[in-house]
């Protein structure tokens, strides 16, 4: 079963969805591109805000010439960028083109390294009330496993929106939304960002189902797990004191999912009420 | 964190963060000096519950969510499984909304006295060696406890029959072999 049947969403082509939430001095709100809109966004505050969202999804390198765009016509409009807590950046990973395992096994992958993956994106980011962390919430990974064993993923909601890794975009858009990085146009955060998330996505379907995620953890352990599978990307996000606990945390979290949930109902696709036979039909036949 | 009453209110007001680590139930925010404070409820084993102002950037305020598990809800008999929710709310604090039960268990009102005084108990919960709370029939850590039936729950699910030196666990639950020989002192036997 692949995502797009299972939440009856058309595939669509390109890899990033983004929405960068600003506060600065001033910014504008209309800009000149026909990659971006301009929205309100009632969280945020500051002397002047705005919310930049792609009109469609772009793969890695075109959503960063895009953001490089935005980034070089703020600083034309004269917007002095203001860090502040409030605001943040949404990542959209489109799903669409995956399948229900390989969704699966992305979502265990990025609880495992959740703890790591925050904490690279900033102080204000752990704990935030937008973008809980399993740790933070973890009744999310029962509310999971709920939808799942109910067949009723297709129904996930606002009860895990404000999740790092949010599944509630599954069903309206068909990606699956990482809330956690700080607002930010800079090239290397985000250059960085799309990378590890890019490459998480790509080694999840070298695995044949969640439990062989956890499984490879076991058997490596939890530094070389991280190794191979973070990639390039271990010596960023794996580095400092704790992170091996940090995994292990992650790891006990996702557990519960991937080893109490019906991996059947999702795998094997929604149950369908069969079509009536009528009786000229089964003369037929 | 917050620079204005209204958005401090907003995201705080009638909801639970910690100070100095313990639970602290925000009652309203106001300006004390002409700084943010809030004032808020804490329960305090031994002394009751307090009133406490501090203003909101306080270093020993924590906004972080903190984590539940097991808690006595104010019958104190009867036990319950807590854990934080991820749902779309504007509170930064702990509430009603944005808590959740498992499977039937009693709830508890967070702006209530008696919830302020369950959700400190369970928010503080120390461990305990297996074999007391074997005896006991209570909690071995925030995510596990013996029941009357002498059965060994984890997050609200029976994993396990117990003995006094051993643990029988449901082969579905082997996964938690490893954190069970961390967390028991007992033998654990899987059941296939």
């Amino acid at each position: 079963m692949d995502v797009s049947t299972y939440f009856n969403k058309k595939k669509v082509n390109g890899l990033f969805g983004i929405e960068i939430e600003l506060e600065a001095d001033h910014l504008p709100k209309s800009i000149p591109f026909a990659t971006w809109r301009v929205e309100e966004d009632g969280s945020l505050r500051g002397e002047d805000n705005a919310e930049y969202v792609l009109k469609k999804p772009l793969d890695r390198e075109e959503a960063l010439s895009a953001v490089s765009d935005l980034r070089e016509f703020l600083k034309r409009y004269g917007s002095v960028i203001d860090l502040s807590r409030r605001t943040s950046t949404h990542v959209h990973v489109n799903m669409t083109d995956m399948s229900m395992v390989h969704l699966f096994n992305f979502i265990t992958l990025l609880y495992i390294f959740e703890e790591l993956l925050v904490d690279w994106c900033g102080d204000a980011r752990k704990g935030n009330l937008f973008c809980l962390r399993a740790k933070d919430a973890p009744a999310v990974i029962d509310k999971i496993t709920q939808y799942i064993n109910a067949d009723a993923l297709h129904m996930i909601g606002d009860n895990v929106r404000y999740s790092t890794v949010n599944l509630a975009s599954l069903p309206k858009y068909g990606s699956l939304e990482i809330r956690c990085l700080r607002g930010t146009v800079d090239d290397k955060v985000l250059t960085t960002w799309l990378g590890v998330l890019e490459h998480l996505k790509k080694i999840s379907t070298t695995y044949d189902h969640p439990t062989s995620v956890i499984g490879e953890l076991s058997e490596l352990g939890i530094q070389n797990f991280a190794k191979k599978a973070l990639g390039k990307f271990y010596r960023i996000f794996y580095t400092g004191v704790g992170k091996g606990k940090k995994v292990l945390e992650g790891t006990r979290l996702v557990q519960d999912l991937v080893f109490l949930a019906d991996w059947d109902k999702v795998f094997m696709g929604r149950e369908e009420i069969p079509a009536p036979v009528w009786f000229d039909e089964e003369e037929d036949q | 964190m917050y620079d204005t009453k209204s958005d401090a209110d907003r995201y705080l007001s009638g909801s639970i963060i910690l100070l100095n680590k313990r639970p602290l139930y925000v009652e309203d925010i106001r300006v004390v000096g002409g700084d943010l404070s809030l004032k808020g409820l804490q329960f305090v084993k031994g002394k009751g519950f307090m009133n406490r102002i501090v203003g909101l950037d306080e270093e020993d305020l924590d906004y972080t969510p903190f984590p539940l598990g097991y808690g006595v809800a104010p019958d104190g008999v009867t036990t319950f499984y807590a854990e934080r929710l991820s749902i779309r709310a504007w509170k930064q604090g702990l509430t009603d909304k944005n808590i959740q039960y498992l499977r039937g268990h009693l709830r508890v009102s967070v702006g209530s006295l008696v919830g302020l005084k369950a959700i400190t108990a369970c928010a503080m919960r120390k461990k305990t060696p297996y074999k007391v709370a074997f005896k006991k029939r209570s909690f071995i850590n925030r995510y596990l406890q013996v029941t009357r039936e002498e059965l060994l729950e984890y997050k609200g699910r029976p994993i396990a029959s117990c003995e006094e030196n051993v643990v029988h666990l449901i082969g579905k639950y082997s996964y938690l072999e490893k954190y069970l020989e961390e967390n028991i002192d007992g033998r654990i036997n899987v059941l296939q």
